[in-house]
């Protein structure tokens, strides 16, 4: 047999198909099986913190409570603390709070209040900046405390449980995919979370009429918010996940209207000396 | 642009790949258009696995030759094969690599013997760089080794 040199026709080693048509579809499909994987376990979520009895949950705070990071606020912060506290304890018997709710005031130049497992509300200075009145305070902190007597704040580890043991399980490595899947979630969650705060919106209404015998002052932080909304706060979960300010004020006068609730005078805040 | 705000994060990721895919994509035509164009050059030279020569006649001296390449993935190859060994299957991405880097270290070898007149006993050797290391550069050597073999010129008659 006589030795002819020639170069095979074609090379069956390496496929014809385009590069981006395999990595796109899977990238598609891993993402589509995330998202619900993602929907069905947060459905998981809300069901077992539903289902959850009282001393679970004690149990559960008592394990985070000292998990907060703690954050000294300078000057008065103090006195405004204490007053926030006391705020908060005579708003107890109204919102049929018997957990732990602990006030924490922190410097910040964003208006905000937030929630954090093991019963610690948070207080950002600014929020001061934003109301005038007792009223208008108890509002805020009575959203708060609905957010903690709903289980909002499990309900957010839960989901963040969730996702980062997704990303644990498709990349092997929490810390760099959790920070690029954030946005993704905050995309995902805020449907969730913008009925979530309307039902602490709600709630807090019904606990502000009942401390105050009235339904005075319960805009006035979303009024403050509204008007200065074109400066533009970022950071602040009342601008991300809650429901536009708007949106929120009509909600609330619906509300009071609904429910035949009288407005009446404002406690002025005094701050303390 | 605050609204994307939280997005930044994920440019990290997406720009190297996107560059990976430009300069890959550019990197790769370029040296198969070589390849071929060099195959196509070195097509009078037998290279085969055999232990026997294919020409007849006598043969002058032989020698042992190789030739060899390393190639480095780009971002989008190694993204597009990070995907794949989560569902398994084909690694197509790395095909053309491992093709280009084989054909390549071959060519080399060849080109290493411009005066013989057929290889023999074409052997090839893959190793991957930094195997697993975390941030290591991907990249793969394949070696050829083969016996180069000088046929005599044949007696003036």
């Amino acid at each position: 047999m006589k030795y002819q040199p020639s170069l095979p026709s074609q090379n069956d080693n390496v496929s014809d198909e385009h590069p981006l048509k395999d990595f796109l579809s899977i990238l598609l499909k891993l993402a589509a099986l995330g998202l619900l994987a993602f929907f069905v376990l947060g459905l998981l979520v809300d069901a077992v913190v539903d289902r959850m009895d009282a001393s679970t949950e004690a149990a559960l705070t008592r394990l985070l409570a000292d998990k907060a990071p703690e954050i000294a606020a300078p000057g008065q912060g103090n006195a405004r603390e204490a007053q926030l506290q006391a705020l908060v304890d005579s708003l107890r018997s109204c919102a049929r709070f018997t957990g732990p709710a602990t006030v924490k005031l922190t410097e910040s130049k964003v208006p905000n209040a937030v929630v954090l497992p093991g019963g610690n509300i948070y207080v950002f200075s600014a929020l001061f900046e934003h109301v005038q009145s007792e009223n208008g305070l108890a509002f805020v902190l009575a959203h708060e405390m609905a957010h903690l007597s709903h289980r909002d704040h499990l309900r957010a580890l839960g989901r963040g449980i969730v996702l980062y043991g997704l990303a644990a399980l498709l990349s092997g490595d929490t810390s760099a995919l959790a920070s690029v899947l954030a946005p993704v979630r905050q995309l995902g969650d805020a449907n969730y979370s913008r009925s979530r705060e309307s039902a602490a919106d709600a709630r807090a209404l019904q606990v502000l009429a009942c401390r105050y015998g009235h339904a005075g002052g319960a805009t006035e932080f979303f009024e403050a918010l509204d008007k200065g909304e074109d400066k533009d706060i970022p950071g602040s979960h009342y601008f991300d996940s809650h429901p536009a300010m708007r949106a929120r004020i009509d909600a609330l006068q619906a509300a009071i209207a609904r429910q035949g609730l009288k407005t009446g005078a404002v406690v002025p805040l005094v701050a303390p000396k | 642009m605050e609204a994307f705000a939280p997005f930044f994060p994920l440019l990290i990721w997406v720009v190297p790949i996107v560059l990976g895919f430009m300069f890959g994509r550019l990197n790769e035509k370029r040296h198969y258009r070589s390849i071929h164009e060099r195959e196509q050059a070195w097509l009078h030279l037998p290279a085969t696995a055999s232990r026997y020569p294919l020409l007849p006649g006598q043969i002058a001296r032989s020698e042992l030759v190789n030739g060899s390449v390393v190639v480095s993935v780009d971002y989008f190859k190694r993204a597009a094969a990070g995907l794949r060994s989560i569902v398994g299957g084909p690694v197509k991405s790395y095909e053309s690599l491992l093709d280009r880097a084989k054909r390549e270290a071959v060519l080399r070898l060849k080109e290493s013997c411009p005066g013989a007149h057929e290889i023999v006993n074409l052997r090839l050797e893959t190793a991957s760089l930094s195997k697993n290391t975390r941030g290591g550069v991907g990249a793969v050597e394949v070696f050829a080794f083969a016996t180069a073999i000088y046929m005599a010129e044949p007696d003036p008659v």
